[in-house]
């Protein structure tokens, strides 16, 4: 039978670090998809990297893991964060005109469409982009992850009120596009 | 097509499987970092022994790989499957902590710093000047000479100016709500009392009775004291958070004090720097309240940087607007 995340947390905790394939499997879809979709310039390269490093930071923390809540939104927040130092690097790294990632990105972007629908994602990807990173964050967990407004709350350690405010206002800036 | 079948859409674009074997590679790399020069080391030792075989001279001596003393910078670290929190660097040297600047807080590891060698249960140690608070059982400073210091739970060496009282716990041993029931409430039961306003104080300093480590008490004690408008209680509490909590409500009760500290921007300053370094969701409301302590403690040239800083990474957002708004106080600032 498969172990439980409570199990699976208990054991690596515990100093099992077997533990941490068997969650990894689980959860390293998600967290690297979140990452690359909470940040639109991160590649298939930088999310590899940056989910390594969400479950690195797990296990140096997981003594202070509480069970309170899922084990996903813990990841989460631990993703959060990352994607946050991210994108303050990277405005350090084109400040020093190092570019990367976002020009991985942008290429495609500005390949001439073959279809409406590619056409139409090309459109809310550059709109997405242009989103306050703070919006981004709550359109990715809450209506693209499925996380509830509560849960999101959690994770972004905000409140549920102001989870409903920048839903909203992700909304309108996306409903035109 | 509607926006969210057009997002879900979207981030079917969007997807990555990690690989598996790379991070626990990458974690066992981490967990020897002497296996970069160990296989060479290795190789050079088999050359130099089949060099002795062959010549029949001797080799010269290959000396044994030295395994360096890990540096660590600011953050949570597990070392020997116990929490060391650093902020500042450290050396981590054959199971000591040896403190190189900032503070560190841990549980049961040795501490050396500045020829002394600090053991206790659970303790924190800061520089310039040193510092030993004892947060958990007794703590014992051996100082250069052998000489053996002592300092109790709860108690700082050297001893410190008084700091703002937690809310009284062991006074007034006030009743239970129920004096019959053998335990206090669950702290779910707590909370929902505290959320509707209800005075639990009794109960929460029942559980921190029981157990004064209890994050979860305290953090419901300081809600309670700031619903009641008693905020140097309330900030007594969240100290109490940030010494017993968990990351996530360390940082919480680090920003929710500081919030309460408007007309104490000295207190307030190292508790939001703390926040901003472990990086928490409410960074640039933290960073702007940063600067506004700065700024009541005239140190204008600082508080500009931090507010830039809020400008520039959170533009268009109404905490940017503030930062500028602070920023085009001619007043502070002098004219732009």
């Amino acid at each position: 039978m498969e172990s439980t995340d409570a199990q699976l947390v208990e054991r690596l905790a515990a100093g099992d670090l077997s533990a941490l394939g068997p969650i990894h499997r689980r959860y390293g879809t998600p967290i690297a998809s979140f990452l690359m979709r909470v940040e639109p310039t991160i590649t298939a390269q930088d999310a590899e990297d940056l989910s390594q490093e969400v479950f690195l930071t797990f296990v140096d923390t997981v003594g202070r893991y509480e069970e309170q809540g899922q084990l996903k939104s813990w990841l989460f927040g631990i993703a959060v964060g990352k994607a946050r130092n991210w994108r303050r690097k990277r405005v350090l790294r084109w400040l020093t005109g190092k570019r990367h990632g976002a020009d991985a990105a942008g290429v495609s972007l500005h390949q001439p469409a073959t279809d409406e629908r590619v056409a139409a994602r090309q459109r809310l990807h550059r709109a997405l982009a242009q989103l306050p990173g703070s919006q981004r964050e709550v359109v990715t967990l809450h209506l693209i992850e499925g996380l509830s407004a509560k849960e999101t709350a959690e994770v972004l350690g905000i409140s549920e009120n102001a989870v409903s405010i920048r839903v909203h206002r992700a909304r309108k800036a996306l409903e035109g596009v | 097509m509607s926006l969210d079948e057009r997002l879900k859409d979207w981030a079917e674009t969007r997807q990555h499987t990690p690989d598996t074997p790379a991070l626990l590679a990458r974690h066992e790399q981490r967990k020897r970092p002497w296996a970069w020069f160990a296989a060479p080391a290795l190789t050079t030792a088999l050359v130099a022994a089949l060099v002795l075989v062959l010549v029949r001279t001797p080799a010269p001596t290959v000396d044994p790989p030295r395994v360096e003393p890990i540096a660590y910078t600011s953050g949570l670290h597990m070392l020997d499957g116990r929490p060391v929190e650093l902020e500042g660097r450290a050396r981590f040297d054959g199971g000591t902590v040896v403190l190189i600047e900032g503070e560190v807080t841990v549980e049961g590891h040795e501490v050396l710093v500045e020829g002394r060698r600090i053991t206790g249960d659970r303790f924190r140690v800061a520089l310039d000047p040193l510092r030993v608070f004892a947060l958990r059982g007794e703590v014992q400073i051996e100082d250069r000479d052998q000489a053996l210091r002592r300092v109790l739970e709860g108690q700082c060496f050297p001893p410190e100016p008084a700091a703002p009282e937690p809310p009284p716990v062991e006074e007034a041993a006030p009743p239970p709500t129920t004096p019959a029931a053998p335990h206090p409430p669950d702290l779910d039961t707590l909370r929902a009392a505290v959320l509707k306003g209800e005075d639990v104080r009794s109960d929460l300093q029942w559980r921190l009775r029981l157990n004064p480590d209890e994050s979860g008490s305290w953090t419901l004690m300081a809600q309670l004291e700031q619903k009641q408008g008693n905020p140097d209680a309330a900030i007594g509490a969240w100290l109490e958070v940030v010494r017993t909590g968990a990351p996530l409500e360390v940082q919480t009760a680090r920003f929710s004090a500081a919030r309460l500290m408007e007309h104490r921007p000295a207190e307030a300053e190292p508790l939001l720097r703390a926040y901003l370094k472990a990086s928490g969701p409410l960074e640039a409301e933290a960073r702007l309240r940063l600067g506004k302590a700065l700024v009541a403690q005239d140190r204008t040239d600082e508080a500009e940087i931090e507010l830039t800083r809020v400008v520039e990474d959170h533009a268009g957002t109404p905490t940017a607007q503030l930062a500028q708004s602070l920023l085009d106080q001619d007043e502070v600032f002098g004219p732009r």
